[in-house]
């Protein structure tokens, strides 16, 4: 396992695309964790200073039309977007790991009807289906959480079968199976560790699509109400966008950079742990 | 002389290092002699046909020395005037030739193609007949013409790419590894009918291989090559039944032998040297059951011991020869 | 040597793959790749038998049905009597103690992520071989030195990639056989390495096998390196054993045309050799839609009407020497 790690380091020392995508995480990290540091007002205190303009007062990016400071909005924003994107994508990688793993590891009937629902998944639009179940059971956090999750481990899942089928004829699992080694065991510790890089990089996109796909979901609005995040700012803010273009802007471009950062460091990854790409470069 | 490198050294430069691929290699070739460039992996016995073919990336690649074909040194032409040689004068097989048939057009068009870029006015006719001459040549039935790559076995596809490459009549032929995956029929077939292709068109051919067996059989000349230094050089029958340098006597020790009386093999002890560090003495050095102290001090002059025969060693060269028998027994 | 005992007793042999026919609509049902297709072979304890023959002959699938890695469509594979079904019915495991094998690619044959350690102690382990890893430890550290990896504990901590390939075909060999099988398979054990280690690889593999009694059935390629290792020699086309015998009978002597002109083909490092090439037109035809008659008919440059009729029977040609052919049958009537 430690030359998993080994192997991400080289890669971060390589590839430039992957280093300035993780600095830029890094400090967005540290914006979540030391919000309440940052933010120079509480984002859900409604103030007096309604839809002032961006560097009027003490208000660097403005307030909205209830008098709530955009900059605070958007640096308590990041956790929402940070926390649905990373967790989402978490779920579906794990899942889309394991179950694109065991199709393509043990094959048999098992894969035809995995191989089935991921092409089913991928011929249907996936947000729509996102869009009934929120509607139908509620937008916490949660839910929406567990929502972008489970719809979005084909691509997973397809891409580790993919590598499973390949690895499974590489020597080392046949000279496993030859020494006696159970085949979960295979699964677990051959197939997995040396084919999981690909879904590494994929599931890293998979947060920027999550946290556009919940931006997405907000601005329909179908976000959680109780907290603050981006699209439910862009929502807000549209009404008002002639008179106070602040409110949607900064929230859009905050959801613009944190993509893109992501979009990096899935990029880098890819190009970094992906035998094909890294002989070309 | 077809052939003749001068002081030919190779270097591939590395973010952090550098590595000695060929140091100081000099040999010459004549018409109609040829030669069989053997070594293990890290000898340097690719790079140095990529050489003559300057197939090279330039921006990491330092090639110096001399390397002059029929009378030009080629490393002095720039891109465009090596265009005349590349494979209208010298062409190439290598080992994985066959992959680079496109798999969605038939064989004959692979000909076709090259023949229309050269020769615009050319008929169907005309090249259909100039194919099946090659075919023929390379023991391949008229029949292949109209074949889809993936329709033909791997001793085919070989076939074809060597007719490929005799397209132009070129004068040099290298032939890189170009029978090592084959099956032993298939490989030994080929091998004849190059041997009998050298009665009917004039090519001097360079093959280049770890297997002493393809050398015995095709070739009249051969390079030994280790760790990118010459070792021994001459007429294939006297390197390998006298062979003089320790190296090229460990390796023909340890190849099995097929008929005859059955003899032990012997593997050389130890590793190949790093090479991105220029060694001051003989590269062959810390595995050679004969060394002196002085191999590791100097590098070995090329020695000739008679005819073509040349041994890179001190045991031939500065060491008296009471010396060398002691030597070689040790 | 010491007697022999029957090791492994492999009786018509049979691996079918269905294949789909190019015109299933107006052809329908299915063909086979019949690729072993009816083989007896025995290997006794302490002996290595070799088995020659061209890509596609069937050779590796034979090997991967005689360590469990594929199962026979019929036929028997007996170890000390037991046939391998049974043995892998009853204990798993244990089987892959009886019959081990060693891969072609040394480079490819352990997880990169792994250390040497781990990857030697795993299978000690899996099979409970050893109280605790201490003791485990130290069986691999003399095993390591057993095949001449010496500082051993150095190798333990190194990395597959650190190492060559020879090295690691080295630890490939011992792996297996730390298991301390009955029976070895190797295929083309050494064709990746380079020409100077090889030496030493067989004669690793070789001296272990002996001291343990190890039977090995050794396939390559390389008729030379055969012939320097074997006792025995089976000589496979397209599926079936055409000729075997000891191992000078078969390259001094051999019987079946195919042998002969796989011999001829087969060059040697004196460039004195003279030796009469024997040509041998078309190329190897697949497995697919063989017989009725003799496999190599087709391409045999003595074949008769006769032999396209049926597969010619085993005949012997001396102690132990048996060939399955025509044209040999009718020299000696």
């Amino acid at each position: 396992m430690s030359s998993i790690f080994s192997r991400l380091i080289s890669a971060l020392s390589i590839n430039r695309r992957l280093r300035s995508g993780c600095i830029l995480l890094l400090c967005v990290v540290l914006v979540v964790i030391f919000a309440g540091a940052i933010a120079p007002y509480d984002p859900y205190k409604l103030g007096d200073d309604l839809m002032v303009r961006p560097g009027v007062g003490n208000h660097f990016l403005g307030t909205t039309a209830m008098g709530q400071d955009v900059f605070s909005m958007i640096i308590y924003g990041s956790r929402t977007s940070l926390s649905i994107g990373i967790v989402s994508a978490l779920i579906s990688g794990v899942i889309g790991t394991l179950i694109g793993a065991a199709a393509g590891y043990f094959r048999g009937k098992f894969d035809i009807v995995i191989s089935e629902i991921i092409n089913i998944f991928l011929m249907i639009p996936t947000f729509f289906l996102i869009l009934i179940i929120v509607a139908l059971f509620g937008s916490s956090m949660l839910n929406v959480m567990l929502v972008i999750g489970l719809t979005s481990w084909p691509s997973n899942a397809r891409m580790m079968r993919v590598q499973a089928l390949s690895i499974k004829e590489r020597t080392f699992v046949k000279s496993a199976v030859a020494m006696g080694e159970s085949g979960w065991r295979i699964l677990f510790k051959y197939i997995i560790p040396n084919g999981i890089f690909p879904v590494v990089a994929n599931t890293t996109m998979g947060v920027a699509s999550a946290i556009l796909t919940e931006a997405s979901l907000s601005f329909l609005g179908l976000g959680d109400p109780n907290v603050v995040s981006w699209g439910q700012m862009i929502f807000d803010g549209k009404q008002y966008i002639t008179s106070a273009w602040w409110i949607s802007t900064f929230a859009g471009l905050a959801i613009m950079f944190i993509v893109i950062i992501f979009y990096m460091i899935g990029d880098g990854l890819n190009e970094a742990l992906n035998p094909k790409l890294r002989r070309i470069r | 002389m077809l052939l003749d490198i001068r002081d030919l050294n190779i270097v591939y430069r590395m973010r952090n290092k550098a590595i000695y691929a060929v140091n100081n290699v000099n040999f010459s070739l004549e018409k109609g002699k040829s030669l069989g460039i053997i070594g293990e992996s890290g000898s340097g016995k690719s790079t140095l046909a990529m050489a003559i073919l300057k197939m090279h990336n330039l921006k990491n690649t330092e090639v110096t020395g001399q390397i002059i074909f029929e009378g030009r040194d080629l490393l002095a032409l720039d891109e465009k005037q090596f265009k005349e040689y590349r494979w209208t004068r010298i062409a190439a097989v290598f080992q994985k030739s066959m992959n680079n048939l496109s798999p969605v057009h038939k064989i004959g068009t692979h000909f076709e193609d090259i023949y229309r870029v050269h020769e615009p006015d050319i008929s169907s006719s005309e090249i259909r007949e100039r194919v099946y001459a090659l075919f023929h040549m390379v023991n391949l039935s008229p029949r292949v013409y109209t074949c889809y790559p993936h329709e033909l076995s791997g001793g085919m596809l070989q076939r074809v790419s060597i007719a490929l490459s005799l397209i132009f009549h070129p004068t040099l032929l290298i032939m890189d590894e170009s029978t090592t995956a084959l099956d032993v029929i298939t490989q030994g077939q080929i091998l004849e009918e190059i041997k009998e292709l050298e009665k009917v068109v004039d090519v001097t051919r360079i093959m280049i291989t770890h297997d002493l067996f393809v050398v015995a059989t095709a070739c009249q000349q051969i390079l030994v090559l280790y760790a990118g230094d010459m070792m021994e050089y001459g007429d294939v029958r006297d390197v390998l039944n006298h062979p003089m340098h320790p190296y090229t006597k460990a390796l023909i020790a340890s190849f099995p032998s097929l008929r005859g009386e059955k003899r032990e093999v012997h593997s050389i002890p130890g590793t190949l040297p790093d090479l991105s560090v220029k060694t001051r003495g003989c590269a062959f050095y810390d595995r050679c059951r004969a060394h002196r102290e002085i191999c590791r001090q100097e590098k070995p002059v090329v020695c000739q011991t008679g005819g073509l025969h040349t041994v890179c060693c001190h045991l031939y060269g500065k060491i008296r020869e009471t010396d060398v028998k002691e030597g070689v027994n040790r | 040597m010491t007697e022999l005992t029957t090791l492994l007793e492999v009786k018509n042999l049979k691996k079918w793959y269905p294949c789909r026919r190019k015109n299933r609509l107006f052809s329908p049902g299915k063909e086979w790749v019949k690729a072993v297709d009816g083989i007896d072979l025995t290997v006794n304890s302490g002996e290595v038998v070799g088995i020659i023959g061209e890509s596609g002959c069937g050779k590796s699938t034979l090997a991967r049905m005689l360590i469990g890695l594929e199962q026979p469509t019929t036929g028997e594979i007996r170890y000390n009597g037991r046939l391998s079904t049974d043995l892998i019915r009853d204990d798993k495991k244990g089987f892959h103690r009886i019959a081990q094998t060693v891969f072609q690619n040394p480079f490819d044959t352990f997880t990169p992520n792994d250390r040497i350690g781990s990857l030697l102690m795993r299978p000690l382990k899996m099979h409970n071989i050893g109280s605790d890893s201490a003791e485990r430890r130290e069986l691999c550290l003399s095993a390591l030195e057993e095949g001449g990896l010496i500082p051993a504990a150095d190798f333990l901590n190194r990395y597959p990639h650190e190492l060559s390939g020879g090295q690691l075909q080295r630890i490939s060999i011992l792996r297996s056989l730390l298991l301390n099988p009955a029976f070895m398979v190797v295929d083309e054990p050494i064709s990746m390495l380079d020409v100077s280690v090889r030496a030493d690889i067989l004669a690793m593999l070789l001296v272990l096998c002996r001291q343990k009694g190890t039977g090995i059935m050794f396939i390559s390629h390389d008729i030379s390196v055969i012939r320097y290792v074997s006792d025995r020699v089976a000589v496979m086309y397209l599926g079936r054993i055409v000729e075997t015998g000891r191992t000078d009978d078969i390259i001094l002597h051999p019987r079946h045309p195919y042998t002969e002109a796989l011999l001829s083909n087969c060059s040697t490092i004196d460039p004195d050799d003279q030796t009469e090439v024997i040509r041998i037109e078309g190329e190897p035809p697949s497995p697919v839609g063989t017989g009725p008659g003799c496999f190599f008919a087709e391409r045999c440059p003595k074949a008769s009407a006769h032999c396209w009729r049926a597969y010619p029977s085993v005949t012997k040609a001396g102690e132990s020497h048996e060939v399955s052919c025509f044209i040999y049958q009718r020299e000696q009537r």
